[in-house]
C-alpha cells in the first residue's frame, strides 16, 4: 500500500506543483507590490519643496543632501532641487511646491558670524500642517550644519590662539564633512529598536507577509490534494479495514504523503524566494518541516471528517482565508483595527504563522 | 443439511430508525443467497455487518471462513493502474498476480486485459470486475456482493454470473444483494427483506411478485 501511495503522490505532483506554482507566483507579486508599497522611499513623500542652491555653495549642497537621507524627511519631503531662485518662487506659485527655500551665496560660511546671512523660506500657503514640516526639516539642517561650523570655526580660532597655520584646520574641513555624513547615515545603530511584539522588532513585514503568504498557499493546497484522500471514503476504509488495515495506519500514511507534497511545493517557492529575498535561509528547508507536518496532519483530518472534496474547498477558502485575515497573515496586524489586534491572539493561526515565520527566517 | 457458513441470528441494527429488526438468516458452503428488498430496506447494512464492518445492536453473526466484500461503490484508485490497484491489497508479486488474473477462475472476469490501464479511464463493467478481482485475490471462502450487476451491460453481466457460478462450483459461498431478477435465477435461496425482517421465500417465488406482495 505504502507503494502505492508513493507512485500517488508521484502522479500528483505535477498537478499540485502547477496549480499552485502559478498562486505562488501571483502571490509573490502582491509581496513584492507590499514591498514596494511599504518600503519605497517616495511613497509617503506628502510635501514638495522647491530649494535653489548657488553652484559655489557645495556645503549647502552638502547640507541638503545630509537632510534628505534622513529618515523623517526622506518619507514626508520631496525636495527638487532647482537651478534659479525665479524657478522656486514658480513652482510655488504654480502650487508645484508648498514651500520654497533660497540658500543665499555664503549661508552656511558666514552662519555665527557678523555677516551671517538668511535663508529664504517662501510657502504657498501658511500655517499648515506642511509648514511645520518644511520648518522642521530647515532646523534639522541648520542643527547639523551649523554645529559642523562652529566645530570648524572653532577650530581655526584655536589654531590662531596656537598659533597653528589655519589653513592646515580648513584643510580637514573636506574630511568633517564626510563624518558629518557618516554619522547621519549611520546613527541608526547607534540604537537597538525593541518592540513589546519581539517579532515585530525581529521580522520586518516583509518577512512577515513572505511568510504568511507562503503558510497560506501550502495550507490552500489542502484543497487540491484533497482529490487524493481515499481515507474520506467509507467504502475505502472500510476496504482497507477488511484487509487488516487499521482507519489510524491510512491516517497517517495520507499525512505523511500530503506532507511530501506540500514540503516539495515548499521547495518550490523557496527557490524562487531565495533568489528574490536574501533573508531567507538555507536552514528553513531542514525547520519548516514541523509546521508542514502540522498543516498536513491537520489537512488530512480535515478531509477525514468533510464527506467532500468540494466541502474541503469551502471550509479551506472560506474559513482559511477569513482566519488568515483575522490572524494578520494577509495584512499585517499592525495595519489594522485594534480590536482586530486583540482578537488575533484568540486565532489559533496566529500562533502557527508566528510559527512559520521563525521556521522560515529562523 | 451441510452446515451454515454464515448464521445471522435475531440480529438487530438500527441507525435513526430500526434498518434490521431481529433478522435471522444463513448460509451453507455452496450456496449463493439472494437478498432481495426495495430501496433502503437493510440490504447493503445486512451485508455489512456480516462482513463485520457494522456492530449490531443485539444478536449474533458467525462467519466461519474469510469473507470478502464487493461493494456497491468501488474503493479504486482513480489515478493508478488496475495492477496498482490490485498490487495494494495483496502481497503477491506482479507476475504471481497476473497467474492469478489467468490460470484461475478469476480469467472468467478478464481482467488482465485491462491490467495496465487506468481507473479513470475505465467503463463501469472493468471497474466491476477489478473490483472483484481485488477482493478475489484475498482468497476468500465467503463472497458478499452488493448490487454486482447495476449499471452493467450484457456482456459485463454474463462474464459476472458465470463467474458468480464458479466460485459456488469450488464450494465458495456468495451472498448478493441486488434488484435483478436474472441474478437470482442463480441463487440458491433468496430472502426479502422488507420493514426491516427477512423472509426466506419459497422456491420458485418470482422476486417482482415477491416485492409487490
Amino acid at each position: 500500500m505504502v507503494k502505492a501511495y508513493c507512485k500517488r503522490v508521484l502522479l500528483f505532483l505535477p498537478y499540485v506543483l502547477c496549480y499552485f506554482l502559478a498562486l505562488g507566483i501571483a502571490m509573490l507579486s502582491l509581496v513584492l507590490y507590499a514591498s514596494e508599497f511599504l518600503f519605497e522611499d517616495n511613497t509617503d513623500s506628502i510635501v514638495s519643496v522647491a530649494c535653489y542652491v548657488p553652484d559655489d555653495s557645495a556645503y549647502s549642497r552638502l547640507g541638503i543632501d545630509i537632510v534628505q537621507k534622513m529618515d523623517s524627511v526622506k518619507h514626508t519631503v520631496d525636495i527638487n532641487m532647482v537651478n534659479s531662485e525665479k524657478k522656486v518662487l514658480r513652482l510655488v506659485e504654480d502650487g508645484d511646491a508648498v514651500a520654497g527655500i533660497i540658500i543665499p551665496e555664503g549661508f552656511i560660511e558666514n552662519m555665527g558670524t557678523p555677516d551671517a546671512k538668511q535663508a529664504q523660506i517662501i510657502y504657498r500657503d501658511a500655517d499648515t500642517y506642511e509648514e511645520h514640516i518644511v520648518n522642521d526639516l530647515i532646523y534639522a539642517m541648520s542643527d547639523l550644519l551649523g554645529t559642523t561650523q562652529c566645530a570648524i570655526l572653532t577650530a581655526g580660532e584655536l589654531a590662531e590662539e596656537l598659533g597653528v597655520d589655519q589653513k592646515d584646520v580648513y584643510s580637514i574641513e573636506g574630511d568633517v564633512q564626510n563624518k558629518l555624513l557618516d554619522y547621519v547615515l549611520n546613527r541608526k545603530n547607534m540604537f537597538r529598536t525593541m518592540d513589546i511584539d519581539e517579532l515585530v522588532a525581529k521580522y520586518g513585514v516583509r518577512e512577515r507577509l513572505t511568510a504568511s503568504y507562503t503558510l497560506y498557499i501550502i495550507m490552500m493546497s489542502v484543497f487540491v490534494i484533497s482529490f487524493f484522500f481515499k481515507g474520506n471514503s467509507p467504502i475505502f476504509r472500510a476496504r482497507a479495514k477488511l484487509s487488516g488495515i487499521k482507519t489510524w495506519k491510512l491516517f497517517l500514511l495520507e499525512s505523511a504523503c500530503t506532507a511530501v507534497m506540500m514540503y516539495l511545493l515548499y521547495l518550490l517557492l523557496f527557490t524562487a524566494l531565495f533568489f528574490i529575498f536574501d533573508t531567507t535561509k538555507l536552514l528553513s528547508l531542514v525547520t519548516v518541516i514541523p509546521a508542514i507536518l502540522i498543516v498536513a496532519v491537520i489537512g488530512t483530518a480535515l478531509c477525514y471528517i468533510v464527506k467532500s472534496p468540494a466541502a474541503v474547498s469551502y471550509i479551506t477558502f472560506g474559513a482559511g482565508t477569513s482566519l488568515m485575515y483575522l490572524a494578520g497573515g494577509l495584512i499585517p496586524l499592525d495595519y489594522m483595527p485594534k480590536f482586530f489586534q486583540t482578537a488575533a491572539v484568540y486565532n489559533p493561526l496566529y500562533y502557527l504563522i508566528q510559527f512559520f515565520l521563525r521556521s522560515m527566517f529562523l | 443439511m451441510s452446515e451454515s457458513v454464515v448464521s445471522v441470528e435475531n440480529v438487530s441494527l438500527k441507525y435513526k430508525k430500526a434498518v434490521l429488526d431481529n433478522v435471522t438468516i444463513s448460509a451453507a458452503k455452496g450456496e449463493v443467497v439472494g437478498l432481495l428488498g426495495l430501496n433502503g430496506s437493510g440490504k447493503s447494512t445486512l451485508l455489512s455487518a456480516v462482513a463485520g464492518l457494522r456492530k449490531p445492536a443485539s444478536g449474533t453473526i458467525r462467519v466461519t471462513g474469510k469473507a470478502g466484500f464487493v461493494t456497491q461503490e468501488n474503493a479504486l484508485i482513480d489515478e493508478l493502474t488496475a495492477m496498482d490497484n490490485l498490487k495494494m491489497w495483496t502481497p503477491l508479486s506482479k507476475q504471481e498476480i497476473l497467474k492469478e488474473l489467468t490460470e484461475t477462475e478469476l480469467s472468467i472476469l478478464k481482467v488482465s486485459d485491462f491490467i495496465n490501464l487506468k481507473v479513470k479511464r475505465m467503463s463501469g463493467g472493468m471497474k466491476k470486475r477489478l473490483a472483484i478481482a481485488s477482493v478475489l485475490l484475498a482468497k476468500p471462502d465467503i463472497l458478499l456482493m452488493d448490487e454486482p450487476l447495476a449499471a452493467l451491460d450484457i456482456p459485463a453481466k454474463n462474464d459476472i454470473i458465470n463467474f458468480i457460478d464458479s466460485f459456488k462450483a469450488k464450494g465458495g459461498t456468495v451472498f448478493i444483494a441486488s434488484h435483478s431478477e436474472e441474478m437470482f435465477k442463480h441463487c440458491s435461496k433468496i430472502y426479502l427483506l422488507k420493514k426491516g425482517q427477512a423472509v426466506l421465500l419459497p422456491p420458485g417465488t418470482s422476486p417482482a411478485e415477491a416485492l409487490n406482495g
